[in-house]
């Protein structure tokens, strides 16, 4: 369970991305989404896969962990997928089987959404992968910091964020344990059939549960006893500094959307 | 031979980045119905050394004998048999209880086992006189006892299933005093009574010291020392400035004595009462030989 989970795992490599300011990072991301909105044919599509695995490479993490990332979502890759296939009737007919029909155009439409979805989610993975999840927190801070103006705050957002981060390998940690004392008082849930495991599964909710009230009971107290009041300004561990690499980073993706844009406008 | 392992190596996540190994080459032995303490600092395997007792890790290389099964990496034995036999009681057990009576929790392991209700019902209440407590207990919920009476119920609701060999990971962790002593004094119990394999993981040698026959030293995934209580106190300043090992007050007491008067050949005392009693005996001795000799 614990092994296969990739969320929110940074990988030290020693990159030059990974040190830059998270900010960047997050704002590049959100551009590279937008870049992606405006793929919708196989040119663009290519130069971005280009654009994008020479990033991967540059964070020096093995592809197949990028590859990982995105396994979770390949159930909605592929029913993005079968609808545009056959909801898109354009160009040659190519199958017909009773109502169902496939046109040309249709299964591209269908490969190239299903694609730039693949890009998005094992792209994106690089945020989580070269940032620690401290860190991506008051990244997400600064760029909600604005949101102030607005009457939202953005201490709230983050501190439930990092709360949230810092216990899920926890909570994790600690359902493996009594998954572990389970097994060894012979209900070990490989080999269990279905309906047990179910049942299993139920009963490890009270422990969790009950573990996760004290936890959280105890953070509470241990912050209010180090005089953390909420809203209030604090100053920061970790001071994030833009770099000029930073400004290039962002950058970057600026030129991607343009090459985009240029690639569309030349072939229509 | 109740453990038996043979150049046992194990390494979390062993294909990925984030492996690293918890075990070197680790082989031991231990005879049926031993009370073997184990020792080592924080984040020496003590804890990965336990699970592959009962199967619930299986070793990345080399291989470990458990009663009759053998696991060995990439082998699949029927491991249900193995964990009946081997009960494993983890690190703070109380926090794995789950249902809403003392009597579930205890009649889990036995019915997983293929008990009928009765018998498992029987067993639920043997083991919670083994532990102390009485059959009052049996419809009361897990979750308003004391922590001791947890404790006690949870390491219970592993002997429910009546294991040949017990092993235990700091079962006196965060316990009073009272609570600690009692359940170092029902191990050795059960091992002396009832013939019991029992392995205990122990921060704090000094209670064990009484009851383990054999005591295994780790350090960084390595097995550094075995051998009896009096080895361990005669390598007790090696251990300790090598593998910094906690050394109980008991034993530095009596290395100092016996290096002062020439006891080293002796079988130490390790209890307090022991020592006072040696050092009574001692200071008559010497106050006959200066009278002697005056």
């Amino acid at each position: 369970m614990r092994n296969r989970l990739l969320f929110g795992r940074s990988i030290e490599t020693g990159s030059w991305i990974h040190p830059i300011d998270p900010r960047a990072k997050l704002t590049g991301m959100v551009l590279y989404l937008a870049a992606l909105l405006l793929v919708d044919s196989w040119i663009p599509l290519l130069a971005a896969a280009i654009f994008s695995l020479i990033y991967m490479k540059m964070t020096l993490i093995p592809l197949k962990y990028y590859a990982k990332a995105a396994k979770p979502l390949w159930v909605l890759m592929v029913f993005i997928f079968v609808v545009q296939t056959l909801t898109v009737d354009e160009g040659r007919l190519l199958l017909e089987i009773g109502n169902v029909t496939v046109y040309a155009g249709g299964l591209s439409r269908g490969l190239i959404s299903a694609s730039r979805m693949l890009l998005l989610v094992s792209f994106t993975a690089m945020l989580t992968f070269t940032t620690t999840p401290g860190l991506l927190n008051q990244g997400l801070g600064g760029v909600l910091a604005p949101l102030k103006k607005i009457g939202v705050s953005a201490d709230r957002l983050t501190l439930m964020m990092g709360i949230a981060l810092r216990f899920i390998p926890t909570i994790l940690d600690e359902t493996h344990k009594i998954l572990k004392a389970q097994a060894a008082r012979g209900a070990d849930l490989k080999e269990l059939p279905w309906l047990e495991k179910g049942k299993l599964l139920v009963s490890l909710l009270v422990p969790v549960t009950v573990s996760a009230f004290r936890r959280a009971e105890e953070l509470v107290l241990s912050m209010e006893a180090r005089g953390f009041i909420i809203g209030e300004p604090r100053s920061e561990y970790h001071k994030l500094v833009w770099s000029t690499k930073a400004t290039g980073f962002v950058l970057s993706f600026v030129v991607l959307i343009a090459i985009v844009l240029v690639l569309k406008l030349v072939l229509t | 031979m109740a453990v038996d392992f043979e150049k046992v190596s194990f390494a979390y996540d062993a294909r990925n980045m984030w492996s690293h190994s918890a075990l070197h080459e680790v082989s031991l032995r231990l005879e049926e119905g031993v009370f073997t303490g184990i020792a080592g600092a924080t984040g020496s395997g003590k804890s990965t050394l336990l699970q592959h007792f009962n199967g619930l890790l299986k070793p990345t290389e080399g291989k470990v004998r458990v009663l009759d099964f053998t696991l060995e990496a990439g082998g699949k034995p029927l491991l249900q048999e193995l964990r009946r036999r081997v009960g494993l009681v983890f690190q703070f057990p109380e926090q794995q209880l789950f249902e809403d009576t003392v009597e579930k929790d205890l009649m889990f392991g036995p019915l997983n086992f293929g008990m009928d209700r009765e018998a498992a019902r029987q067993s639920a209440i043997r083991a919670l006189r083994q532990v102390g407590l009485d059959e009052s207990f049996l419809p009361r919920n897990p979750f308003h006892l004391s922590g001791g009476q947890m404790r006690k119920v949870a390491i219970a609701s592993v002997l429910a299933m009546d294991p040949e060999v017990i092993v235990l990971d700091e079962p006196t962790a965060t316990l009073d005093p009272e609570s600690r002593a009692e359940l170092a004094e029902l191990l050795g119990r059960m091992q002396q009574e009832e013939g019991k394999t029992v392995i205990v993981v122990t921060h704090r040698i000094e209670e064990m010291l009484p009851y383990a026959g054999t005591w295994i030293v780790m350090h960084q995934g390595k097995k550094v020392f075995q051998g009896s209580p009096a080895e361990l106190v005669h390598e007790a300043a090696r251990l300790e400035s090598e593998y910094h090992l906690a050394v109980p007050a008991c034993i530095k007491v009596w290395n100092r004595l016996a290096e002062q008067y020439g006891l080293e050949q002796e079988e130490p005392c390790l209890t307090a009462e022991q020592t006072a009693a040696r050092i009574s005996r001692l200071l008559e001795a010497g106050d006959i030989e200066r009278k002697g000799g005056g």
